[in-house]
């Protein structure tokens, strides 16, 4: 038995086997192992007396190696002992050997449970911080909620004064001795009444969205009205301070983002420069916020003249928990969630260097960018570029043809739509045509069937002949005037 | 499992440390690192288990400490199993007063754990032990050149 001798001086359970699967040696660490003693483990004379395997047919898998005398290693298997019942996750190897009393196998236990215990640890414990930090956003949702709060009650309070001013000259109305008599008043109010209702019905419904997290879908929005929309945060936040809010922003840069992340992306970086203004007491404080167009992307800028960001909290400035405000002042959470933000409309965020101040960039991709980075999902679908500067004419084009075979291209911007086209293979156009006549002949010049947008009132002014589609843009004409052409 | 439980007591120039629970990879021996004396007496007689993790973490421990004496003693079966097997385990200059070793009663079939002092060991042979229960001579329950190996260290 001279040969199983080496496996005395391994780290390895080790069991020496007959070819009829007799128990013929085992090494201290078979003891060890098994957690039996000398006197238990030679009480046993075969492996089925020692355990059971859970995945593998123990019997079967050695016999296939008695057949070809080869080495044979297992999956990653579960053991259960059977004299306490116990598991372990072992991977087994069976070594032939030829000893001088005939051919035996070596059954090698490589012990894995405590891997296997430490990945279950592991996986736990990574579950929880998951769970742990998805509270803490929660947390510094409801901080950011109630922030807004003042905001809401602000939007909402100008749709409220007015519906609550058309309700009171309803009721004149009424009580009038000819109510018929301002039939169209009566109706011009009830309008005015019920739009406002809607505005604020409007408004609560995106706070639920923000608050239950369900607004992943992306529209296309106007990076202005996100801006004023931000920007009105600080008049409702800080009435009375002296804060001037600069804007200047274009109206045709158009994003495709999801207006509430993309809001309150721009929203906190305007509150850290609040904040840092209030706290520092700078004298004119001022936030500037502006867009450009710069390599294929909006570039929201946010600049402030406060005291700026220490050098030592630049290089944690996007991981959470960074924060130079006070204790109890924030979460250091905000910087690290438009991060997050920015990753997920494939965008970035940047501090740049400045001489006074912070200094934030958000970079979110043009829409033709977007769509762009997009394409490489679906090569078979055609493509329609809509041309046109009012981003809920884009989202209705989107929400017309979202279901088709038809992938669109939203801009608000001609130059950028001109890049566009010759970027991708464009299908069709539908262009509003009130651009610059210079414009349009670059588009005209691509060659691409050409649909324009208008109306019956306007449609006399089309520059170049072409298919009109004329407003409302029903849901039935376009479908219908994008398969005539395409 | 439960997490060890570390008493220290200073008394003199000895620090006495018992150590009750598992030695695993929930282990922290930091509270231990601050506390430096010239020796150490380590009293594993409660260690109701120990795993690679925590091995590594004792050996990063030892490593941090500077002594003139250490004495391990009561060590369990499954600290000598680990002394044996593990290069570190116990530092030069370390001494093993006491250990446990697995015997085996026939007439009363039972297993004993009998508590040995290392002097009292010759040759790396169990010693003889009688069952506190019967009298009868105990049957040593392991192998004896694998038990008796950390002698040698």
């Amino acid at each position: 038995m001279s040969n199983f001798e080496t496996f005395d001086h391994i780290f390895d359970a080790t069991i020496g086997l007959d070819l009829k699967g007799n128990i013929v040696y085992f090494n201290n660490q078979a003891l060890i192992f098994f957690k039996l003693s000398l006197r238990q483990f030679k009480q046993r004379n075969r492996l089925n007396e020692l355990f059971t395997a859970k995945e593998i047919d123990l019997n079967q898998w050695i016999s296939e190696s008695l057949l070809t005398f080869s080495l044979k290693v297992s999956e990653e298997t579960h053991i259960r002992f059977l004299h306490d019942e116990t598991e372990c996750t072992v991977i087994l190897k069976l070594i032939p050997i030829e000893t001088e009393h005939g051919n035996r196998y070596a059954l090698i236990f490589q012990d894995k449970t405590l891997e296997h215990t430490l990945h279950t640890k592991y996986k736990e414990q990574v579950d929880l911080l998951k769970d742990t930090h998805q509270q803490i956003i929660n947390a510094d949702k409801l901080s950011t909620l109630g922030q807004l709060t003042a905001s809401i009650s602000h939007e909402i309070n100008n749709p409220l004064t007015i519906a609550c001013g058309h309700s009171e000259l309803l009721n004149d109305f009424i009580n009038s001795p000819d109510p018929m008599e301002h039939l169209d008043l009566l109706k011009s109010t009830a309008k005015n009444i019920s739009e406002s209702l809607e505005r604020m019905n409007k408004i609560v419904i995106n706070m639920k969205s923000f608050l239950n997290d369900q607004e992943e879908a992306k529209t296309y929005c106007n990076t202005q009205t996100i801006i004023e929309n931000a920007s009105r945060w600080v008049k409702a936040q800080y009435p009375s301070s002296e804060i001037e809010v600069k804007i200047n922003s274009h109206p045709n840069h158009l994003i495709l983002a999801n207006p509430l992340k993309a809001e309150q992306a721009i929203l906190n970086l305007v509150k850290n420069a609040c904040e840092a203004l209030m706290d520092s007491q700078t004298a004119s404080p001022r936030i500037v916020i502006q867009t450009t167009i710069k390599q294929n992307h909006v570039i929201v800028s946010v600049a402030d003249n406060g005291p700026g960001i220490s050098e030592q909290l630049r290089s944690e400035l996007f991981k959470p928990f960074s924060t130079n405000k006070r204790a109890g002042k924030g979460t250091g959470l905000g910087l690290s969630i438009c991060s997050k933000i920015m990753n997920s409309h494939k965008g970035s965020i940047k501090l740049l260097d400045s001489q006074k101040g912070a200094h934030f960039i958000l970079a979110f991709p043009t829409t033709e960018h977007y769509s762009l980075l997009q394409s490489g999902t679906d090569n078979q679908a055609k493509k329609v570029l809509i041309i046109d500067n009012d981003a809920e004419i884009l989202n209705h084009f989107d929400q017309i043809l979202k279901d088709t075979q038809v992938n669109i291209i939203g801009s608000g911007d001609i130059s950028l739509a001109t890049k566009a086209l010759n970027q991708m293979n464009i299908d069709l156009v539908l262009l509003n045509p009130h651009f610059s006549s210079d414009s349009l002949e670059a588009i005209k010049a691509s060659k691409a069937p050409l649909i324009f947008l208008t109306s019956e009132e306007l449609k006399s002014q089309i520059p170049f002949e072409g298919e009109l589609l004329l407003k409302p843009y029903s849901a039935k004409d376009v479908n219908n005037i994008i398969a005539k052409v395409l | 499992m439960k997490k060890l439980k570390i008493e220290k007591e200073q008394k003199a120039d000895t620090v006495f440390i018992k150590f009750t629970g598992s030695i695993d990879e929930d282990v922290d021996f930091s509270e231990l690192v601050s506390t430096q004396s010239e020796k150490y007496v380590f009293d594993f007689d409660h260690v109701a288990l120990i795993n690679s993790c925590g091995i590594r973490e004792w050996i990063k421990y030892l490593d941090q400490i500077k002594f003139k004496d250490m004495i391990y003693k009561n060590c369990p079966q499954i600290i000598i199993e680990q002394i044996n097997m593990v290069h570190g385990f116990i530092k030069p200059g370390c001494k093993l007063q006491s250990f446990y070793a697995p015997y085996f009663c026939e007439s009363c079939d039972k297993e004993v754990k009998v508590h040995l002092l290392s002097a009292s060991i010759r040759s790396k042979k169990a010693p003889a032990e009688n069952c506190p229960d019967c009298n009868e001579q105990l049957e040593f329950d392991a192998l004896e050149a694998s038990y008796f190996n950390f002698l040698g260290k």
